[in-house]
């Protein structure tokens, strides 16, 4: 991973000024960052952490960005492209698992427990990826939100920065677009 | 919505509702919307928040783990990795090569950090008990435990501080069996590449399963997991057994185990072997239920879950047996088969899932396919019941019952009152249908019916097996039969299931007493094919729709036959389209059993071309064509022409089948009329004598066509005046078909009927009066009394009692003939003839005022038709003379007489009796008046025609 950091950090600062392309070229750098840190991870390499999004988007933003060249919210930005490359990852990796089962393209299905009623199951990515899109359709900041919130570990503080919107806007998206994507995935 | 959404969350739960419907007065179409995201908010399906991508980033763990570029473990234990498998839901599969016994394995891997050390100890003891399994259809399972992996070569590890540190520490792993080969599902769709496995292919293949798994349960092992994924059918083209092949040692292995079993392995090594990978795993894994809860790889459930049994989703270990395997196998053979699912578990939510696998009925398999209904449906329910005491208690079970379906055998499983209302009917139309079977399907369809219902040891379904085996033979010498048995051992199925659905619905006891005949059945069938409700894909309903007409026409119901085969070549024709060979094939197939219905003439022109431009002319149908446009081109009157295309489609016959066939009978036969009719009798004679013979070789002497040549025969022997000949042939022709067909068939009262004529050529009036009465009252039977083929044969009968001056009697059988001729044929020369015949009869009975009535409304008719005037206008007048000399009206009846006289004179020597009459009337009339000069005059007149009878 030998991404330069003056060069992330540098797309970092033009996103923050609002520059679209700027987004694209530092996606791509990210993901390479996030997939190289999983599989570190999953070597048993970095045994002292949990494998949770949070963990990796940060160790990923310290490797990528200068701290010295950056401010403290710039953070929130890398966070919000993170957010993005996590969910590109993730849907990748869906994607080509589900090549590889024939008859794919089925909602994962987990048992949350075997005494209490099973009613949740986990989000298969590639599902939540679909349902997101048409969510954004409807209103792009709940996506987003849920965006950061689920693909990039973001808390609600960060995500409320990362956006620019208040804590209890935020949480009320969140909320409704949890309830939203809910029915939406039962229904699938 | 956002705001009454945010707002409604703020109010307890208990108030929503009653807040939102509130809030939504102005829009209440929202209120349901916001009700619904309530209660996803209260109770989510999904786990947005809850450490949601620990699962997804742990199989992608395992995943880059094996995939990351030349990041292939060097070694896992004693065994070297050479290249990586696939993956499978707990783990990575590794093509890997033990050291010793020197061999290659499948090295299953856990993911790290799988187990707790107490399930570790539980996992390698089991696996143990796994690992003496020994079937040729179980994926052997050589060793399991924990192992270290390294991912390094020694010869690299120089290079690393610390020497050879493995990367990951105590991964449970399964060295097993390598099959080589593609799961059950890959490997019917194409075996070999070649076209996808048949569904009997498909039944034997899994009857195998079963035997493995059968082995593994009286074993004391339960699969737990079983699915199509952990079915691999091994492909070893040309491999000898013993060869120091993994598989081969199995076989080996199981061969000093169980002679039983080793028999069934030696006669099986050509074949595709279907090997169960997973033996156990499910157990070993599931052994802890924590572990197994928390950590089971989303994907596999997913990929297990609708072959998981009842009790298995009830999650109680305790309840899973062997017969939860059963139920597993059940459904696989489902897919197998159909190509789908039981259940539609996948697009559900979890516990929709559960319920659905818990109490759901499943899918009938034939509204997936209609082809899987009768003994397969049933297979299928039972190794699918809920219940696992009423499912097959065991693999050996179900395979056995696959097995007796194969062979036609009776399954166990069949209700037993479905069995009871087979039975029933089936003895009955049984015995029928062994007698009638002079064509393909329905014999076929027939014997795998009757086998369903009481089994291959019945002597009718021998003796129909027997008689479709003939049939096939009659049709297969020019290929067409090889090739229409092929598609109807598989239609004949699917049209066995449809009828058994018919029989089955009926319920016997509403017709206690009565019997059903084959007829009833078959209109039961077509108003079936016909409802709207009954949905059909356009093959299929073709296929019905010709076994209906091909059984329709088989009993010479042709009538009834024509709409059905119609629709026949009008659906091939959409699924085939109008340029195909089947559509012409379709064509033919109308042509040949409806007979010269309407259109049929265009038909075959079509056909023609097709074939033509197909380049198909040297074949049976091509040749069949031929005749058949023979037949249409000899009806319009072009004899010469007709007798061409005979000759042309003869030759082709006689080049495909020198010995002659089936298909050459119809050109004899008809080529014979031709010639009859021409009065060429010796060319007729050969065709027609050799029609019979090839008949009686080719279908036995009790065959509908051996009866149709018999008659030919009759008839041109009655041409030739040889009326003994004519009578055997004929009877013998009646007898048959009384015997096929039933001796209340129309074909009896035709044969019947000519046999009359026969014995009045013959001036055997009696016995012809006696014919023409069966003939007319068989046809009574069948069509009713109004019905104009009925009032010929009543004329007939008329016509031979009027020869006995049997008037009275004749009068009775005309008088009905008149009455349906009247209102049916108003215009007709047949009511015509009736008036006529009726005017003689009452003349006999002397009233000849009446005769005369009769006579006048007759002769209009028959002189309004008449396109000239023939020596029948003579016997007309002579007739005409003699009622009104019975009336006293002389002058005109003399003058009436003698023009009749006189016009008789070119009447074919046949009918001369009729001039002889006209003659005798004039002898009579001047004998009654004291004319002696002319009563001598008209006594040598007619002593010259009848010594000198040439006109």
């Amino acid at each position: 991973m030998a991404a330069d950091t003056k060069e992330t950090t540098q797309l970092l600062l033009r996103v923050q000024a609002g520059d679209a392309s700027a987004t694209e070229k530092l996606l791509p750098l990210v993901y390479e960052q996030l997939r190289a840190l999983a599989t570190e991870f999953l070597r048993g390499e970095r045994r002292n952490h949990t494998l949770q999004p949070t963990a990796l988007v940060h160790e990923a933003y310290l490797r990528l960005i200068d701290q010295s060249q950056a401010q403290w919210n710039d953070r929130a930005h890398f966070f919000a492209v993170a957010a993005r490359a996590m969910r590109r990852i993730l849907v990748d990796h869906g994607v080509a698992r589900r090549a590889q089962k024939r008859g794919g393209g089925n909602p994962v299905l987990r048992l949350e427990s075997d005494t209490a009623p099973a009613t949740m199951r986990e989000v298969d990515p590639v599902v939540l990826d679909d349902a997101l899109k048409a969510l954004a359709e409807l209103d792009e900041r709940k996506a987003q939100v849920v965006e950061l919130r689920f693909f990039g570990g973001l808390s609600v503080e960060e995500t409320s920065e990362a956006l620019g919107v208040s804590i209890s806007t935020v949480e009320s998206d969140w909320r409704m677009a949890k309830a939203w994507l809910s029915r939406e995935l039962s229904s699938r | 919505m956002n705001e009454v959404f945010a707002a409604a969350c703020e109010q307890p739960p208990s108030a929503r509702r009653a807040f939102v419907e509130r809030e939504c007065a102005a829009q209440p179409e929202l209120a349901p919307h916001v009700l619904e995201l309530l209660d996803h908010d209260d109770q989510p399906a999904v786990a947005l928040d809850q450490a949601p991508l620990a699962g997804v980033l742990g199989s992608m763990g395992a995943k880059l783990l094996a995939a990351g570029a030349g990041e292939l473990p060097y070694r896992i234990g004693s065994y070297r990795i050479l290249s990586k498998l696939g993956e499978g839901g707990f783990g990575v599969v590794y093509l890997a090569e033990q050291e010793n016994p020197r061999r290659q394995v499948a090295l299953k891997v856990m993911r790290p950090g799988f187990f707790s050390p107490q399930s570790l100890r539980r996992f390698e003891s089991e696996a143990h008990a796994l690992g003496r399994l020994q079937h040729i259809g179980i994926a052997h399972i050589h060793e399991a435990g924990v192992a270290d992996i390294f991912a390094k070569s020694p010869a690299a590890q120089g290079n690393l501080p610390g020497g050879e540190e493995p990367v990951a520490r105590r991964v449970p792993f399964f060295a097993m069996e390598y099959v080589r080969g593609r799961t059950l599902r890959d490997y019917a769709q194409s075996p070999r590449g070649e076209s996808p496995l048949s569904t009997r292919e498909r039944l034997e293949l899994f009857a195998r399963v079963c035997d493995a798994l059968d082995h593994a349960h009286r074993n004391g092992v339960i699969h737990r997991d079983l699915k199509p994924d952990n079915i691999v059918v091994e492909e070893r083209p040309d491999q000898p057994p013993g060869a120091s092949e993994p598989v081969a040692r199995a076989a080996g292995d199981t061969r000093s185990r169980s002679g039983r079993v080793s028999g069934t392995l030696l006669s099986s090594v050509s074949l595709p072997i279907p090997k169960i990978l997973d033996f156990g795993v499910a157990r070993l894994t599931d052994s802890d239920v924590q572990v197994t809860t928390m950590r089971t790889d989303v994907g596999q459930l997913i990929g297990t879950l609708p072959y998981m049994s009842p009790e298995q989703v009830t999650g109680d270990p305790g309840q899973v047996d062997a017969r939860s395997d059963v139920y597993s196998a059940g459904v696989v053979l489902y897919e197998l088969l159909t190509g789908d699912l039981p259940y539609d578990v996948r697009s559900r939510s979890l516990l929709d899932a559960l319920k659905t696998i818990r109490e759901a009925e499943p899918k009938s398999p034939s509204t997936v396919n209609r082809t899987f209904r009768g003994d397969i449906a049933v297979i299928l329910s039972t190794a699918l019941e809920k219940d696992k005491t009423r499912r097959y208690q065991s693999a050996a079970l179900l395979a056995a019952d696959i097995r007796s379906y194969l062979a036609g055998e009776p399954i166990a499983a069949r209700h037993a009152s479905a069995l009871y209302v087979m039975r029933k009917r089936l003895r009955r139309y049984g015995v029928a249908l062994a007698v009638s079977c002079g064509f393909v399907v329905f014999a076929a369809t027939a014997a795998a019916w009757l086998s369903f219902a009481y089994g291959v040891q019945s002597r009718l379904v021998k003796e129909i097996k027997q008689e479709r085996d003939r049939a096939v033979r009659a049709e297969g010498e020019a290929g067409r039969a090889q090739r229409a048995a092929e598609i109807e051992s598989e239609n004949a199925r699917q049209v066995a299931d449809f009828l058994q659905e018919l029989l089955a619905s009926a319920d016997p006891s509403n017709e206690a007493g009565r019997e059903a005949t084959i007829r009833e059945l078959l209109d039961r069938a077509a108003a079936r094919v016909e409802n709207p409700d009954v949905r059909l894909d356009p093959g299929t309903e073709a296929q019905l729709r010709r076994t209906i007409g091909r059984a329709f026409t088989a009993l010479r119901y042709s009538n009834a036959a024509e709409p059905h085969l119609r629709r026949y070549y009008e659906l091939v024709r959409e699924v085939s389209g109008p340029n195909s060979l089947e559509y012409a094939n379709a064509i033919m197939e109308y042509y040949a059993k409806s007979g010269g219905a309407r259109n049929v003439r265009n038909l075959l022109g079509e056909a023609r071309r097709i074939f033509e431009s197909l380049g198909q002319t040297e074949t049976e149908d091509y040749a069949t064509l031929l005749h058949g446009i023979g037949i249409f081109v000899g009806e319009s009157g072009d004899l010469n022409a007709s007798l061409d295309l005979f000759k042309q489609g003869l030759a082709i016959n006689r080049r495909l089948a020198p010995q002659g066939n089936g298909h050459t009978i119809p050109f004899l036969v008809d080529m014979g009329r031709i010639h009859r009719n021409r009065g060429e009798m010796e060319l007729a004679d050969s065709y027609v004598t050799e029609a019979v013979a090839l008949s009686r070789r080719q279908n036995g002497p009790e065959h509908g066509d051996t009866a149709i040549t018999l008659h030919a025969l009759g008839m041109l022997r009655l041409n030739q005046q040889r009326f003994d000949e004519a009578e055997t042939a004929l009877r013998e022709a009646i007898q048959i078909r009384a015997k096929v067909w039933g001796a209340d068939h129309p074909d009896v009262a035709l044969g019947y009927f000519n046999l009359g004529g026969v014995m009045f050529d013959a001036r055997r009036y009696a016995e012809s009066a006696d014919c023409f009465r069966r003939a007319a009252e068989i046809a009574r039977g069948k069509f009713g009394e109004f019905n104009i083929e009925v009032a010929r044969f009543q004329s007939c009968a008329a016509m031979a009692m009027l020869m006995l001056a049997d008037f009275d009697g004749a009068d009775e059988w005309e008088s009905r003939a008149i009455e349906t001729n009247r209102v049916a044929l108003p215009e007709s020369e047949a009511y015509a003839g009736s008036l006529l015949q009726m005017a003689k009869i009452r003349l006999g009975q002397g009233k000849p005022a009446e005769a005369l009535a009769f006579f006048d409304e007759g002769w209009s008719i028959r002189r309004r038709r008449a396109e000239q005037p023939s020596w029948n206008f003579g016997a007309m007048r002579s007739l005409r003379g003699k009622i009104l000399a019975a009336l006293g009206r002389d002058a005109e009846a003399e003058r009436e007489l003698l023009a009749g006289w006189s016009e008789m004179a070119t009447i074919p020597a046949r009918y001369l009796h009729r001039r002889v009459e006209g003659g005798e009337a004039l002898v009579d009339f001047y004998t009654q008046r004291g004319c002696m000069e002319d009563t001598q005059q008209w006594r040598r007149e007619l002593a010259e025609l009848t010594t000198n009878p040439a006109p």
